[in-house]
């Protein structure tokens, strides 16, 4: 993690002498982003900008199904379909018309393991990322809501006996015919 | 209130406190011996939760607070910090967040309960009224609230909703435009709308709390209602709160959580929508504006009326029409149980409710709109006809002489039955 975050170069500061300045990562800094400012985005991008993905994930109906649909669903347009300039045919994007470049293709990056380089598993990959960068605590969430449930569901049941037994008591104590 | 102390202070500093301010005296009178009809059903348990509701939503929302920043500029990603860099901020804005619904799901209980239960005819007519109020004070703030993440449909609810007052330029040319632009603090949706948004919804909870006080202070005037509508007669009717309601209360409290934590836990974002996991856009508006699932009915009423000024008239009509249920129902008898008619039509009624929700979702054309302008006229005809008329010509099921009576089963023996006449003084 560490290593992964000194690979790149972070601006900082201003330091003392008010001037921005390069240092390694940390894995506290954010992604650095790819485009100075929106305009620069959208100018390399015919127009679209592209969206912040830290949260995508959350964003879409469907979730990171919807995210590995769209990086698969990269398909030769019907004959029929007039594309706007720029655009790439999309099966799974709303309107079929997507300003992102297929951004993914068989053996771009190298698996560590034998794993398949395939358009496939980089999607899955990427889309299980983005889950987690979306939700980083749903381990944690999950683990401690075990434990939670389990908790309530217990003193649920000991809380029922309780009451059973009190009521128990009601037609002794409290004799419904009492005037 | 309507029954004798039997608080005795057993320390001495308990007995200087009781003679200068007796709260202890008032609690002990109010929630341990407090008689309450023996009979009540789980339906119940709910204003119990709802305490807790409430509490809930005031810790939660506290701590948020601290972390939160009510700027457009920074909101959407404060939420997003207090998520990923506050400690155990994602527990307690989904805490918040799940929290809101759940008490939506408890106060819908609570008042379709004190509807079949006629719990609003007298003497409780204030008890309902308050309960309406705040009722009308959660809607406002919840959909504060909602504003408050910044997030694309935090953004266009705020707007559409705000806008709904511009209607008024239908009645005075100018008035809705100016009003609107009074509560915007500007010529559109922006920092100053977000930080009022923000004041108001740390306020409204308070007051809330203010009015619940009310309504219990009205509440333990007359006493509980019960499953049979039949006023309480003799002290036998009744038990006190303390055991007997504390723990059964207490089971329900425990079960109601049970299903709250599943859902922050494991499905935290079920009721929410996915667009609001992106920042606001002002210049993009999202193909579907929906708002949270608790305010679909209503949001199905007023998009049922083609005349923007008459469904906001609607809007507004469904809760004011509540304020008047006391005055509307003609029946004698309290309890729906022995309503053999107005039964049927609670039953729809409720059904009708739920439909609006679905319909609130959908788009408002083709069948779905003509559904939602059906399920409107049954929503205020229930109210200003059936109401009314059911109650003058419906023949009432007879109903058990005592609630002893519907306890056991079977008529108490005449020497035993209390003297009706004595029914004031016996129970108090
Ligand atoms: C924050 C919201 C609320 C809280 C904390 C609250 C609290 C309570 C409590 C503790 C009770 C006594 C226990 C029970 O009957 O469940 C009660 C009774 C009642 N509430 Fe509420 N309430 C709230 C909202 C409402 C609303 C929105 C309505 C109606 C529109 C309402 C109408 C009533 C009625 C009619 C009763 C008397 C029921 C009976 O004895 O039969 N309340 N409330
Ligand atoms: C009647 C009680 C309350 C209700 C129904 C309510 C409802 C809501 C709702 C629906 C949200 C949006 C949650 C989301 O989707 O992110 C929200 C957010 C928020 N509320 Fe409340 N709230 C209540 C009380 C309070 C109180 C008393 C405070 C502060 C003292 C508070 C502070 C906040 C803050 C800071 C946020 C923004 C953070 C976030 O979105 O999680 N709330 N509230």
């Amino acid at each position: 993690m560490k290593a992964l975050a000194e690979s790149a170069q972070v601006t900082d500061g201003p330091n003392d002498k008010g001037e921005m300045f390069k240092r390694p990562g940390r894995p506290s800094d954010r992604f650095p982003a790819p485009f100075p400012n929106e305009e620069a985005a959208r100018a390399a991008n015919g127009g679209s900008h592209p969206p912040d993905l830290s949260v995508i994930a959350k964003a879409r109906e469907g979730g990171p199904d919807y995210i590995y649909s769209v990086l698969t669903g990269y398909k030769d347009k019907p004959g029929d379909m007039e594309m706007a300039p720029g655009m790439h045919y999309n099966t799974a994007f709303p309107g079929h018309q997507i300003a992102m470049p297929p951004p993914l293709a068989d053996g771009v990056v190298p698996y560590t393991d034998d794993t398949e380089q395939t358009v496939d598993n980089y999607a899955k990959d990427v889309s299980a990322f983005l889950m987690w960068t979306a939700e980083p605590k749903l381990e944690q969430r999950h683990m401690l809501g075990h434990r939670v449930i389990i908790f309530l569901f217990v003193f649920a049941i000991i809380m029922f006996l309780a009451k059973k037994a009190v009521w128990k008591r009601v037609n002794k104590d409290h004799p419904p015919t009492e005037a | 209130m309507g029954h004798a102390s039997t608080y005795e202070p057993k320390t001495k500093l308990g007995m200087w406190f009781d003679e200068r301010l007796p709260v202890a005296r008032m609690m002990h009178g109010q929630f341990v011996e407090y008689p309450t009809p023996r009979n009540l059903n789980y339906w119940w348990t709910f204003g119990g939760i709802l305490v807790v509701c409430l509490a809930i939503q005031i810790v939660t929302g506290i701590v948020l607070a601290m972390h939160y920043i009510a700027s457009p500029d920074e909101a959407f990603n404060s939420v997003e910090f207090i998520m990923r860099d506050v400690n155990w901020g994602w527990f307690l804005r989904y805490t918040h967040a799940v929290g809101a619904s759940m008490f939506f799901v408890a106060v819908y209980i609570h008042t379709f309960r004190g509807l079949y239960y006629g719990s609003y005819k007298a003497p409780r007519e204030i008890l309902w009224m308050l309960g309406v109020l705040i009722l009308l004070l959660m809607i406002i703030t919840a959909f504060m609230g909602y504003s408050l993440p910044w997030g694309q449909m935090s953004f266009w609810a705020v707007t559409v909703i705000t806008n709904l007052f511009s209607s008024l330029d239908m009645v005075v040319p100018g008035l809705g435009t100016s009003l609107v632009q009074w509560i915007w603090g500007g010529y559109s949706v922006g920092g100053p709308t977000l930080t009022r948004l923000f004041a108001l919804h740390y306020l409204l909870p308070f007051v809330i709390a203010g009015v619940v006080m009310l309504h219990i202070w009205a509440l333990h005037m007359p006493g509980n209602n019960n499953p049979t509508g039949i006023d309480v007669k003799t002290r036998g009717d009744t038990v006190p709160f303390h055991p007997y309601y504390t723990i059964k209360d207490g089971f329900a409290l425990v079960v109601f959580l049970l299903v709250f934590f599943a859902i922050v836990f494991y499905a935290p974002n079920w009721l929410g929508h996915p667009d609001n996991y992106v920042p606001a856009d002002p210049l993009q508006t999202p193909p579907h504006i929906v708002p949270e699932w608790y305010f679909l009915p209503f949001y199905a009423i007023l998009r049922a009326i083609p005349n923007k000024l008459l469904g906001v008239i609607a809007l507004f009509g469904a809760i004011a029409i509540l304020f008047f249920v006391p005055w509307l129902d003609r029946s004698k008898v309290r309890s729906t149980s022995y309503r053999p008619i107005f039964r049927w039509f609670f039953w729809l009624f409720v059904l009708d409710c739920l439909m609006l929700g679905y319909l609130g979702a959908q788009m408002p054309e083709g069948i779905y709109l003509i559904l939602s302008q059906l399920g409107t006229l049954y929503y205020f005809g229930f109210f200003l006809l059936i109401m009314p008329l059911v109650g003058i010509f419906e023949t009432p099921r007879p109903r058990p002489g005592s609630i002893t009576e519907s306890v056991l089963g079977r008529p108490l023996p005449p020497d035993r039955t209390a003297n009706p006449a004595a029914r004031p003084e016996v129970v108090k």
